[in-house]
């Protein structure tokens, strides 16, 4: 009778066990896989742009201060960017020949930001608009930003910006593209992991060719 | 003054004794009965389309209480938790928003309920039962990639048939065994984009549960 009691009781606790799991908590999510998020202007026409111009570092935003950054990684990382663009016919041009799109390339870093409001990483050390030759003006996206409520796992931010309409924008550089990859700072991904997720950025926006 | 107090503790006795032989020669009839169980709950119709997969992470409590041999009515609390995992896949939005990621959809629902029972053979070791309840049921909603956790909360009118039959482990025993099953549905819907619209959710519980049984 004991006994039998006993593994009635340890059937119980099993299934009260089972019937209590939920789903993996937010860590091992994390861990998984990184996240490509993008958005694009649905208004705008990306044949319009023939030929483009990418920052000369990779701005790393972290919870005290910010630098730009050109060693291998950020370099493999603004070259995959470069490597896409080209594929879909745009051509590379020096920022101060006019090009018609300007990319911004910024990882950031913030372990301890619970809210964000979309482009605070603008006054946080990020590419200044006068580096692409407009000192007057602000960024501004055309439509309704990816929400992001925190960015403590690491993420990429890669921002397309409208050089060729600035002037007909109201002294607005319009992001007609934003994509993020998420996920950086959890330890298991690898700069190659990175490198073919800058690949699933484009490949989900199909939208981005030259011709 | 002695005697009559013991006279008035003897004639209670008596009578205590009696109703306990009373009960006694009653068997198998309970006059209340409380149940814990697991639940196994499969989705259906709308519901199945958020979640499809059948969730062995639920159960349920019960109270009943005998109005007169055979009928029933009673409470019911439970709680079921449902998630898939999707493989990474690209989602689009209709506004130039694209996410590849791992996804997971989940929900959790709460039934509390009030309900009525028929129970065909209430002085036989095995009481087979039908009943219908109805009530409210909180749900919770999520599609999660990452931290990103979208999710509503609501509050729906629930109803559910159920099918079962009670197991009684001897004929004075306070313990037996409930099996059964309850189809469900309930008034909640919700919206995560214009493609991903849910109303009324159905499923199926097969609940296994252990039984308390007062005389």
């Amino acid at each position: 009778m004991k006994k039998k009691i006993k593994l009635l009781a340890m059937v119980a606790a099993v299934m009260f066990m089972i019937s209590c799991a939920t789903y993996p908590g937010m860590d091992s999510r994390l861990a998984e896989d990184l996240v490509v998020i993008t958005k694009y202007d649905v208004g705008t026409n990306f044949t319009q742009y023939k030929t483009f111009s990418i920052v000369d570092s990779v701005s790393v935003i972290s919870d005290r201060d910010s630098s730009k950054i050109l060693d291998a990684q950020a370099q493999a990382l603004l070259n995959q960017i470069i490597g896409n663009m080209q594929a879909r016919g745009y051509q590379k041009v020096n920022r101060t020949a006019k090009p018609d799109l300007g990319i911004n390339v910024g990882v950031v870093k913030i372990t301890n930001v619970t809210y964000y409001y979309p482009g605070w990483y603008w006054d946080n050390g990020y590419y200044n608009p006068a580096y692409w030759g407009y000192p007057s003006y602000n960024y501004w996206y055309p439509y309704y930003p990816p929400a992001v409520s925190t960015y403590s796992t690491g993420t990429v931010i890669i921002d397309m910006v409208d050089l060729k309409n600035a002037p007909a924008h109201n002294n607005k550089l319009y992001i007609e593209w934003i994509a993020l990859i998420r996920g950086l700072m959890t330890g298991y991904h690898t700069l190659q992991d990175v490198l073919d997720n800058v690949d699933q950025c484009f490949a989900q926006t199909p939208q981005i060719r030259a011709n | 003054m002695k005697k009559i107090f013991l006279s008035i503790i003897a004639a209670l006795l008596l009578t205590v004794t009696v109703q306990a032989q009373e009960k006694a020669a009653s068997g198998y009839n309970p006059t209340s009965l409380y149940t814990l169980s697991w639940t196994l709950g499969v989705p259906l119709g709308s519901f199945n389309n958020f979640i499809n997969t059948v969730s062995p992470a639920g159960g349920n409590f019960t109270g009943r209480y005998f109005l007169k041999k055979g009928l029933a009515v009673g409470f019911e609390f439970g709680w079921n938790n449902y998630y898939k995992k999707y493989p990474r896949n690209t989602y689009y939005g209709g506004d130039g928003l694209a996410v590849t990621g791992i996804f997971y959809t989940y929900s959790f629902v709460v039934p509390w309920k009030v309900g009525a029972y028929y129970y065909f053979m209430p002085s036989a070791i095995a009481d087979p039962y039908v009943g219908l309840s109805f009530g409210g049921d909180y749900m919770e909603e999520h599609i999660m990639v990452q931290e990103y956790d979208i999710y509503n909360t609501q509050w729906g009118f629930t109803m559910s048939p159920e099918l079962g039959v009670l197991i009684k482990f001897g004929k004075y025993s306070h313990w037996g065994a409930n099996v059964s099953a309850q189809y469900w549905f309930n008034t909640n819907s919700f919206t995560f984009t214009d493609v991903d619209s849910y109303s009324t959710m159905q499923g199926l519980n097969f609940n296994v549960g252990l039984t308390y049984l007062l005389r």
